[in-house]
């Protein structure tokens, strides 16, 4: 291990775990600004939000898609799964640009947990925007901006939620899944709640619209308050209560700092949360800035998600891809695919994403995406790999996929042959230890020049087990 | 969680795991034993809530119809079986199974204060949990931790699929998830692959997650050899339909035919949460299934297979009874289960449907745990101390 001060082990950590690791340019022996400063260097750079905009209206209005030859319909329908394809592209491309880190960390965060897939491609991309532009603000506003969006109503079946038919899907996610979390609701609340949303729905542009006539305008009993309450009313009164800081808390704490909760942590999370009334860039910063963020047990013990893994790689390389359909191939062989979900519930995450077979592939990913250079590790297999994962829409492998290196290479160009393994090893790696010594390392790197060097030891670190972890 | 029945379970599982393993019922691990005429469990979940009411359609019962004017499935469309009842349109194969004495239909399925949400009625049936309590493993990977503490791969229970459910999740051992036997052997053929996997101890003390993938590493090397191994004894000749059920359906024949040492396999179809447009999706995905198991039971008939093979399938919950107003249903509770093989001791509608004028808040209430569905397989097919896996003991039935 180098021998770095706790400032750089620290700013790597923050870097980790509030954005998509450090850049792989990023001097390692030079001296790091404050954990206070580096945090603000990331919140202001997400101060601009930056939506993702494939579209500019709903291409599949109901109303002219009464007017539409049935050939036209098929046409559209068939377009839609593409636009879609191209809507994860943008949007995994911006995560890569390496702009705005911190917001698309979070916004990632915030997707998941408001986890929705829907088949529209336009509502799709207004509740990522929606949930892009609130990420960093307060938590209320960006409950009642998701739920309220097209994209999730259609999703939890809120149009089919009428007077006297009601329709409890919404209701239920909102308490179970958004808001609460198991055994914090009865199902009772859930019953009266979902009364509250009838009328809840949105038009052809994917704004929402209130259909009074379809209300259930009677009282409603939720949480013991009885009154003729409204969907934002309930919303309100959920947010209300403490056990909704501590639930979102406890997610946060689970995302951010270890998978393995800590109750006092969250609970003093949870106060943060509930005392600043749900303003998110004030409880992040308590997060990202606690000492016991930085404790020993939390540093590099976070399983990276598929898209945690993807992103400094396509980053740090500019990776080019053939096409749409490489990016995307990658996310479903992963794991996670952008905009779809397993369920309603997001991706499990930690050591979900890992299986024997889904870790073998993640080994061996970075050799896969910044190929051309692989020989010393992984002889000749990418073509294999490139048939083998050739199925539906996702082909992934050599020829798909082109880095480029001058950036790493130029940065690394005057580091000593001596120094290179532990400056990259700082950088790639999150755990304290930093994975097998260097008696183990050397078998795997190819010394003919310097740059086979500083090749061979990045894909080397990068298979390493250890480079799973942030 | 209700932490005095977590530690009594917990108390319960590590007691049992201090037996010397020579002091066991059997003293030969049944995975020593020849594979040839191995007993296999195939697990198929149905993801998503199957409505039950229209997969066995109690076809005479005007309560069902009453509740349906939208999306019952007539008399005269649906696959009569017996007097009372009869399949889904889209279930010809299984009608066939039927008439084969190959299938067992079991009613009224559930668990004691059903949860109406996927998330934790899935978590409830792939952990074999009450719904008071909260396990963090699955009823297969506790087998795997009772029956096969001394294999050193994962590969005794497969779940052909990229990633592992919970189901399959022991708190020693894991199963194994594998798409495609040839993929994970090539992902697995280098030599830094291998030289990691053989490089035991070199940081023990570290995190756990690093250590989780260490072990990982090691499990995936030793099963990928294994498995392409077998993979590569048996190609079907059989006709499978071109969908992915069918196609991972079709590589759990090739490694039962190949004697491969699998006890378990799992595998996973959605598309069954029709809350809207039911008829068509129901349709469409219970025909998916239906003619992938068609080409499996040939497939392993041909092979002198299909009377070693149980095939369960089971879904989370049930749906309302009433449809809604979307031309769908609603997440419900007790719902139907099936038992398919070669060698059922008791063939047919094993129960009937739950009363339809009896209904729990608008469902059907249940009458048989679906844990004793796991005690008989466990113990009846799979030679394995349901207790022990289960923490409970559950009555045993007498179709397996």
């Amino acid at each position: 291990m180098i021998s770095m001060d706790l400032s750089g082990i620290k700013t790597r950590h923050l870097y980790n775990r509030a954005a998509f690791g450090l850049p792989l340019a990023t001097d390692a022996k030079g001296k790091f600004p404050s954990l206070e400063k580096s945090l603000e260097i990331l919140f202001k750079d997400s101060a601009v939000i930056v939506p993702i905009k494939l579209l500019d209206a709903n291409p599949m209005k109901r109303e002219e898609l009464k007017t539409m030859t049935p050939e036209d319909k098929k046409a559209l329908r068939k377009s839609a799964p593409i636009l879609l394809k191209e809507l994860n592209h943008l949007w995994i491309t911006k995560i890569a640009s390496g702009d705005q880190s911190l917001r698309e960390k979070i916004t990632l965060f915030w997707a998941n947990h408001f986890s929705c897939r829907n088949g529209n491609p336009y509502y799709t991309q207004e509740l990522n925007n929606s949930i892009r532009e609130n990420a960093l603000g307060n938590f209320k506003e960006l409950l009642k901006v998701v739920s309220k969006s097209a994209a999730m109503l259609q999703f939890l079946n809120n149009q089919q939620n009428r007077k006297f038919k009601p329709n409890e899907n919404f209701a239920r996610e909102v308490m179970e899944l958004f808001t609460l979390g198991r055994g914090n609701y009865s199902e009772k609340d859930i019953k009266e709640a979902a009364r509250a949303f009838t009328g809840w729905g949105f038009d052809d542009n994917g704004v929402f619209t209130f259909r009074e006539r379809i209300h259930d305008n009677d009282s409603k009993t939720i949480f013991g308050k009885t009154g003729n309450f409204n969907g934002e009313e309930v919303l309100n009164i959920i947010t209300d209560r403490p056990e909704c800081a501590q639930f979102i808390a406890a997610k946060m704490y689970k995302a951010f700092v270890n998978d393995q909760p800590d109750p006092i942590r969250i609970k003093e999370l949870g106060q943060v949360l509930y005392e600043n009334k749900y303003d998110l860039t004030k409880t992040f910063s308590y997060l990202f800035l606690a000492d016991w963020m930085y404790d020993a047990k939390n540093i590099g013990c976070l399983i990276k998600s598929p898209v945690e893994l993807m992103v400094p790689l396509m980053r740090d390389f500019k990776v080019q891809f053939a096409s749409d359909t490489v990016t995307l191939g990658f996310q479903r062989i992963l794991g996670q695919v952008l905009f779809n979900p397993p369920n309603v519930a997001g991706w499990p995450g930690g050591r979900n994403w890992i299986d024997s077979s889904s870790l073998a592939f993640r080994l061996k990913l970075p050799s896969v995406m910044l190929a051309d250079v692989v020989e010393d590790i992984h002889p000749k297999d990418e073509g294999d790999i490139n048939n083998a994962l050739a199925s539906g829409s996702g082909t992934v492998g050599r020829s798909r996929c082109e880095a480029n290196w001058s950036t790493v290479l130029n940065k690394f160009g005057t580091t000593p042959d001596g120094d290179l393994f532990p400056q990259l090893q700082f950088l790639l790696l999150a755990t304290v230890d930093g994975g097998p010594p260097l008696a183990f390392a050397d078998q795997f790197f190819n010394r003919t020049n310097h740059d086979t060097l500083i090749r061979s030891t990045i894909l080397y670190l990068m298979s390493l087990p250890e480079y799973q972890l942030c | 969680m209700d932490r005095r029945k977590f530690i009594s379970y917990s108390a319960l599982a590590s007691a049992s795991l201090l037996i010397p393993s020579f002091l066991k019922k059997t003293s030969a691990s049944p995975f020593l034993r020849s594979a040839s005429n191995q007993k296999i469990l195939v697990v198929v979940q149905w993801s998503g809530g199957n409505d039950g009411l229209n997969t066995l359609i109690p076809y005479r019962n005007d309560e069902y119809y009453k509740a349906r004017p939208r999306i019952a499935i007539p008399a005269s469309e649906s696959l009569k079986i017996t007097d009372e009842y009869a399949l889904h349109p889209s279930l010809t194969a299984l009608q066939k199974l039927y008439e084969d004495s190959g299938l067992t239909i079991l009613n009224g399925i559930g668990y004691p204060n059903p949860d109406r949400s996927h998330f934790r009625s899935m978590d409830i049936w792939q952990t074999a949990a009450g719904s008071d309590q909260y396990l963090n493993s699955g009823w297969i990977g506790r087998y795997l931790d009772a029956e096969c503490k001394d294999c050193k791969q994962p590969y005794q229970a497969i779940e052909v699929d990229d990633t592992l459910s919970l189901a399959m999740k022991g708190e020693l051992m894991n199963g194994l998830a594998v798409k495609d036997p040839l993929r994970l052997y090539k992902n697995t053929s280098e030599k830094l692959f291998r030289s990691l996997s053989d490089s035991k101890d070199t940081h023990v003390e570290e995190h756990n997650n690093v250590e989780y993938l260490y072990k990982t590493l090691r499990e995936t090397a030793q099963s990928a050899d294994y498995l392409y191994q077998q993979s590569r004894i048996y190609k079907t000749q059989e006709m499978y339909p071109n969908t992915g059920f069918g196609k991972d359906l079709k590589t759990i024949a090739e490694l039962i035919i190949a004697g491969s040492s699998t006890r378990i396999y799992y595998i996973s179809l959605s598309g069954f949460d029709t809350h809207i447009n039911q008829n068509n999706n129901q349709s469409r995905v219970l025909g998916i299934y239906n003619d992938a198991i068609g080409s499996f039971v040939a497939d392993l008939k041909k092979n002198d297979r299909w009377n070693d093979v149980m095939v369960m399938t089971f879904s989370e919950f049930g749906r309302r009874v009433e449809q809604n107003a979307s031309g769908g249903t609603d997440h419900g509770k007790a719902n139907c289960l099936f038992i398919a093989g070669g060698a059922l001791k008791k063939p047919g509608v094993y129960n009937s449907i739950p009363d339809l004028t009896q209904l729990d808040q608008g469902d059907l209430q249940f009458s048989i745990d679906f844990r004793q569905v796991y005690a008989t397989l466990l113990e009846k097919w799979l030679d394995a101390d349901p207790v022990e896996i289960l923490g409970e003991k559950f009555a045993i039935m007498p179709w397996c």
